[in-house]
Order: C-alpha cells, then structure tokens, then sequence
C-alpha cells in the first residue's frame, strides 16, 4: 500500500511517502522553496516523495491529510464569534484564508497532485502527531502524550497505543494551549512567535523564575493539568498579536524586535520572564503525565507535538518520571503530522499489520547531487583526514553527505563542525553562518562513549534514543567541556553519536578525542539565517559562499570559499 | 524592445536622475547594486544547470555583471560620497514588474526557476538583456553631455550586452531548429508576461480587496446576532473523545 502524508497551512508544510509501511521518503517544502517554516501546500515535497519512489500520483493508494479542515474551521470560526465585535479584522484575514483555500484543501490535492477524489483521507492533527511518536518508536506498547499549539479542538492528547490499537484518554480543549502560551510568550519578548520559540528556551537559563507566581494565576491547575486565563491572551482569535495588553500589567511592557533584551547584569527582566515560563510549563506538564501515568501504567512514553522540541522540558520529564523511557521523533511537530497521519492510516487501513519498526532513519529527503560542482576538489583519500587536518588547523567546515534529515534538525548529515579549543570564541561558528545573537544554544557532538562519562547520567533512566533531544548536565569538575560549552547553567545540548548509527562520524570524532584528549566538536546545522538547511550540493556552495566558513566537503569533494567561480 | 510606457517612465526618472551630480552618484550606485545582486543570483542559476553551454552562458553573463557593477560603483565614487545613501535600494529594471521569478534586472531567480527548462531560460534572459541594453543606451545618451566618463562606461556595457545577446540569439537558434515551437511560445511568454503578471496581480489584488470588503460587512451584519449570542459559551479543558470505526473517521473531514 502506497500512502501519502501531507502536512500544512500551519507552519512548516511536509510530505511523507510510505511504501507497505515503511516511509521511504519525507521532506519539508521550505527545503525546496527557501522560506523558513514554509505553511503553503507541500507540493514540491509531495513531488519529491513520489519522484524519489518512482512512481507516479495516481499509483498512490491514499493522500492523507493531517487534520480534519471543516473541524478546525469551526473552531476558528467559533472563536472569532465569542470574541465579537473585537474580532472585525482577524475575522476578515481568517475568513479570506480559509474560504479561499484552506476549507477545499480536498478539492486542491485532487486537482494538483491528480488522485482520485476518494483516495484523500483526514486524520485528527493530534492522533497524527502521536502516531508519528509511537510508530517510528521502538515500543510495541506506549503511553502518548502530544503537547500542541492547536489542531482542530485539542492543543493536547493524553492516550496509550498497542501495536495497531491506539486510545485516546483525555484531550485539552482549545483556547486551553501551553504551545500558544508559549508562542505567545515568545511574541512578548520581541521574538517571531512559531520560529523563535526555542531562543526563550535558552534564555530560560539565563535568569531566575521570579515571574513564577504570575505564570501560576495565568496557567491555573487544573485535575487534567492546567486552563489559561484568557483575559491575558489573544491568540484564541488573533494570529497576530497572541497577547493582551493587560499581560504587561503582570510582567511589564512588552518587548519589540530591536530594542534591548535584558538578560544580564541588574535587569535580567526577560530572561526571568522565560526561566518563570519554563517553571510553569514543566510544572504543568508532568501533572500531565502523572495523570496519564495513573490511567496507563505503562513504562514507556512517546512524546510529541511543538513542545517536545523544547529541550529543557524533554530532560525533566525524564529525570522526574515515572516513565522510564521516553521517546521523540525527529520531527515532534508539524512536519511530522505528515508521516503520523500516513503512518496512522496505514495501521487502521491494515489492522493485522504491525512490523517491528526496524527503520529509525531520519535520512529520508533529498540526497545530494550525483554530479559535482565545476569548482570541485576530488579528495584522493579519506574525506575524514581532510576535515580532522583542517579542524585541527581551526577551520569551520561545513560538511554534507546523504540524505536530507527528515526534522527540526540535522542529525549529522547536513552540519557545519569546529573544533572547540581551536576555532576562537564558543560563537565563532554561529557567527559564520550570519547568526549573531550571543546567547543561541551551542550543541556538542561526541561519541556514545564520551557522553556517558561527560554527562550526568539519570539513576534508572535509560537516554539512549533521546540524547539528541535533551538537554543534559555535564559532569561537574570537567573544565575541558565546560570551556567548549560556556553555558550559564553547566548544560549543553549534546549530538550523541553511535558507531551503529553513524560510523564515518563516530571515526571522525574518535580521531578528534586521539588528537585533542577531547573527542567533541561544535556542530550546528548547515543553514544561513533565515534559511533552511541546505539540500543539494549547489545550494550548499551556494550557502558556503554567502557565509564565513572556511571550505565545504560535500562526499569526497573539497570546495573552498574563496576559490569558487561561477 | 521596451515597452513605450516604460521607456517614456523610465526616460522621466533618468531624466532626473541626470539634474545634478549627487543623483547621478545614486544612480549609479543604484545600477550597481542591481548588477552585484544579479551577479550572485545569475552564479546561482548557473551551478543549478545540467545544460554545459547554457551554464557558461549565465556565467559569462554573471561575470561581465559583477564587472559592471565594480565599474559603476566606482563611477559613482568619483561624484562623492556626501549625502548619498551607501546601500541604496537596487535600481528596478523591470518596471516594477520583478517577482518571486525574476529579479529587479529582470534574470531569472534561481530558487523561482528550477522547473524553468533551457528554452525558457534563455528567452527571459534575451528580453532581460535588451531591456538592460536599453536602458543603458538612454543612459548613455543622457550622459554624454554632462559626464563624458560615464557615457563611455554606458557604451561599453552596452557593448558587453550585444555580445551576450548575440550568444543568446545563437543558443535560442540551435534549439529553434529542434523545438521552433517552444522557442516562439518561450518568447512570447517571456515577452507578454510582465503585462500578463500585472494584469493578474492587479486582478488578484482588487478580487481579495472586493471580498475582504464583503467579509467586512458580513461580520457587522449576518454575523453579529450570532456574535452576540456566542459570547455566552464558555470553553472549559475536558474530554471531547471520539468513538467509532476509525476506518470510517478516516474518510470524514469533520
């Protein structure tokens, strides 16, 4: 059975193909458009998908789609009613944006991607997200949490699934949203709500949670863990500004794009305003869980939706329990509703079918070009001798190979790598791909072997599969890595590499540890600002150009900045 | 080439960009940054084509533009830099007619072009070049009484621009004797779209601004009982779980 998984008009649009259940191909379209987080209608990546499968639209067996449209419209709708009259412009852009397009979302993807009219289906946006979670998950039986902006009515569902059989225990109803509040947040600190959100997560570390009772009246308990005072937010009828203006009565004036951000020194008023956030999302949602754990006693737990991308939240919930393993996919969020609502049709569609899910592979995009670049340098030997040679020279590389990941970050095969105690300040790096902001997370890579004596480990809990997601405590006493990290509160967010999962990476870093005493590097994802990772071999010369990295390695070929022409 | 409502447009604002010599010093900053911008998005398309002779050809096209974008750049330095605006917005070649496809020279963008095939690749281009050509003509002309330099720095870029026209022209020949229809249909295209996208934006544009319009009113008049008595609900947090066949669920856009 051939199923294909559409995810968009939300924010970043996606599609993933599933062959007999197994995804051979996802990818998001801001990869082939150029706009960050691109909401429109994947058809690009629908097109690479089926390219890449070889095989033609009308071979598809179904196209599903990862939210129910007219369920989603009457909440808006809904929500633009119970806030009249104020609501005469949102009402207009929403009403425009969803009569002109978004409500024959059907009717679109038979005319453009030419399938037959029954063979489109729809899946609740929050069972998608959970179906991404637990079928790209190693567990046979788990219990599922998603933590959401918003789909149709849910922003949250608590369930358990057992091989095909999924549960739905509890939702949150909108405008109850923790990943709105948090947008919402992200909007008050001067920050681009929907892209930014991970930029408050990191100046959570940055100051101390005085805020915290404030956040406590704002996000009351509740027995299936929290409400949201409405009179402080927006976003249940307005996508442009999500707060009120009544919340600077509770935290001050807001925050506008340019002005000071106050995060050290006397006044670290916005980092306390995030770290208090950070609180009380914690706070709320391991009420959550311990909810859930009551009504599922399982061990296992499979995360998703926008806040599982939220590092710092990942790593309390497994230090605090009570599951014992956690599991995130690579793509918590939208993008994964793509292969979530395939990979959800598929096992309703095919009730006896329950494979082991052997392919964890996030590699499932674009690989690069097959023919090189004119300005190409064929490597004679070990492209890992060459970047471990110029690494120790204090060169920033980018280094490309493979396919595109399918998710928020890459895992590997699209990074630019520095060798911490060689490549100048801890920024240099990000500084060279036009980010300028001193306070981004810096992510550490380091062999398996590394991590598990440099990182605190967590008593019963195993991180294995998570550690790309967390956000882990070094090892107090380890100056070496606290240098490379230079974080404010002794974490990092490492890039655990295995020997299993990625051996020419593994080598390199091993190679790395034998030269310096310390086998970590300074990663980041090959993307310019304001871009998305790169996808093929020309837009990788292309970024290397526009950037400030010294050479880019795309297989065995060597190409250096200033050298390059047209 | 150029469109008479165009060139009479464009005849006016060079007209006064030639009044004095500080807008000439903007003008040709604003030239030059429209070249040192093509430059990179012409590098751009080159590395994305498969087709060797058509790759060369936007290289060459990239080069002589980054070239000419040196050479006006530091024309406009010889008129000084005081009071003229370091970064100034690019000079639109188009009209006001550059989209998500083309540039403001006119060339095709990159990332808006990577389904554009070679035939319609160079059709743009021709019609890019000779707009270019001719607008460097009248500034040339214009120049010739008053700064001497620049008419022969004009010249000589539109020297460049017939060399790459005629290279252009052979390219459009040889795949005219394969695909004669594809080329005429390529230039037509290339040729009418301006007018074509103008006509459909602003068809596009007072479409939605008419049912914005209607939106508007609607939601001060059908809307407004419904309004009042929506305000009355309360939303709480709570279990809206679903039962039934989930095959059946499937099919539902509810």
């Amino acid at each position: 059975m051939r199923i294909l998984g559409i995810s968009a008009h939300h924010k970043d649009a996606a599609a993933a193909l599933l062959v007999d259940g197994q995804p051979v191909a996802a990818a998001r379209e801001e990869h082939f458009t150029g706009e960050l987080h691109d909401p429109a209608l994947p058809l690009h990546a629908a097109r690479f998908c089926l390219e890449h499968a070889g095989i033609s639209a009308s071979q598809l067996d179904h196209v599903v789609f990862y939210e129910k449209p007219l369920r989603k419209f009457e909440r808006i709708l809904l929500h633009q009613l119970k806030a009249y009259p104020r609501t005469s412009r949102s009402f207009v852009r929403s009403a425009f944006a969803w009569l002109g397009d978004r409500l024959w979302i059907k009717n679109r993807l038979v005319k453009e991607l030419g399938v037959e009219f029954d063979a489109v289906l729809f899946v609740q946006h929050q069972l998608a997200l959970a179906a991404n979670a637990f079928f790209t998950s190693p567990f046979s039986e788990a219990a599922l949490l998603t933590v959401d902006d918003a789909g149709e009515w849910a922003t949250s569902l608590s369930g358990r699934a057992s091989k095909n059989q999924f549960e739905v225990l509890d939702e949150v109803q909108f405008p109850h949203s923790l990943g709105f509040v948090v947008s919402a947040i992200t909007q008050f600190l001067g920050f681009v709500p929907g892209r930014d959100e991970y930029v408050v997560e990191t100046l959570a570390a940055y100051g101390t949670p005085r805020y915290a009772e404030v956040f406590r009246e704002l996000l009351p308990a509740h027995e299936n863990g929290f409400t949201v005072d409405q009179a402080a937010f927006r976003y249940a009828f307005d996508a442009e500004q999500l707060y009120a203006d009544s919340l600077a009565s509770h935290l001050g004036a807001p925050r506008f794009s340019g002005d000071p951000l106050h995060i050290d020194g006397t006044d670290t008023r916005h980092a306390d305003i995030a770290c208090s956030l950070q609180l009380l999302l914690g706070e709320r949602i391991l009420t959550m869980i311990r909810v859930l754990h009551e009504r599922a006693p399982l061990a296992k737990l499979c995360l998703a939706g926008e806040l599982a991308n939220n590092r710092r939240l990942v790593t309390q919930i497994v230090e605090t329990g009570p599951f014992t393993q956690v599991f995130v996919p690579n793509a918590p969020g939208k993008s994964g509703g793509a292969l979530g609502a395939a990979l959800y049709a598929h096992h309703v569609l095919s009730p006896d079918e329950f494979g082991e899910h052997t392919s964890h592979d996030a590699a499932l995009g674009e690989s690069v070009d097959e023919r090189a670049e004119p300005s190409a340098q064929l490597l004679s030997g070990d492209p890992g001798d060459e970047i471990l040679r110029r690494l120790l020279d204090g060169q920033h590389i980018a280094w490309v190979r493979g396919r595109v990941e399918f998710g928020a970050t890459s895992l590997g095969n699209r990074m630019v790598l520095a060798l911490p105690s060689r490549a100048g300040p801890p920024n240099r790096l990000q500084t060279c791909l036009q980010r300028t902001e001193p306070f981004l997370p810096r992510r550490l890579a380091m062999p398996e072997e590394c991590a598990k004596t440099r990182l605190e480990s967590i008593p019963g809990r195993d991180l294995g599969p998570l550690l790309a997601r967390a956000q882990i405590r070094m090892t107090p006493g380890d100056p070496s890595l606290r240098q490379a990290s230079d974080s404010p509160d002794g974490t990092i967010c490492p890039q655990v590499v295995t020997a299993a999962s990625d051996p020419e990476f593994h080598a390199l870093l091993q190679q790395v540890g034998t030269a310096t005493d310390l086998p970590v590097l300074q990663v980041e994802d090959f993307a310019l600002r304001g871009s998305p990772v790169v996808r093929t071999e020309a837009a990788a010369v292309d970024a290397l150009q526009r950037s400030r990295l010294d050479c880019l390695i795309v297989e065995n070929r060597l190409y250096e900045r200033p050298t390059i022409e047209p | 080439m150029v469109p008479m409502s165009l060139r009479r447009c464009t005849k006016t604002r060079l007209g006064v960009a030639f009044d004095n010599s500080a807008s000439r010093g903007r003008l040709w900053r604003q030239l030059a940054a429209t070249e040192a911008a093509s430059a990179q998005g012409l590098q751009s398309l080159a590395r994305r084509q498969r087709d060797v002779d058509l790759r060369e050809l936007l290289g060459a096209l990239a080069s002589d533009a980054d070239r000419h974008a040196a050479a006006l750049g530091a024309q406009a330095d010889t008129m000084g830099t005081a009071g003229i605006d370091p970064t100034p917005e690019p000079f639109d070649f188009t009209g006001g007619r550059h989209d998500e496809t083309r540039d403001r020279h006119g060339f095709p963008i990159s990332e808006g072009s990577e389904n554009l095939g070679a035939v319609a690749c160079l059709a743009t281009l021709q019609v890019a070049v000779l707009d270019a050509r001719e607008l460097y003509q009248l500034c040339g002309r214009l120049a010739a009484g008053v700064d001497s330099e620049a008419g022969v720095l004009c010249r000589s870029i539109v020297e460049d621009l017939d060399r790459h026209l005629s290279n252009i022209d052979r390219a459009l020949e040889l795949h005219r004797g394969e695909h004669g229809d594809a080329v005429r249909d390529a230039l037509r295209t290339a040729r009418r779209s301006p007018f074509m996208a103008a006509w459909k934006r602003t068809g596009m544009r007072s479409g939605a601004g008419l049912s914005r319009g209607m939106l508007y009113v609607f939601y001060w008049t059908l809307l407004l009982p419904f309004g009042l008595v929506s305000r009355r609900s309360r939303a709480r947090p709570g279990c809206r779980v679903e039962s039934g066949d989930a095959a059946k669920n499937l099919r539902s856009q509810y």
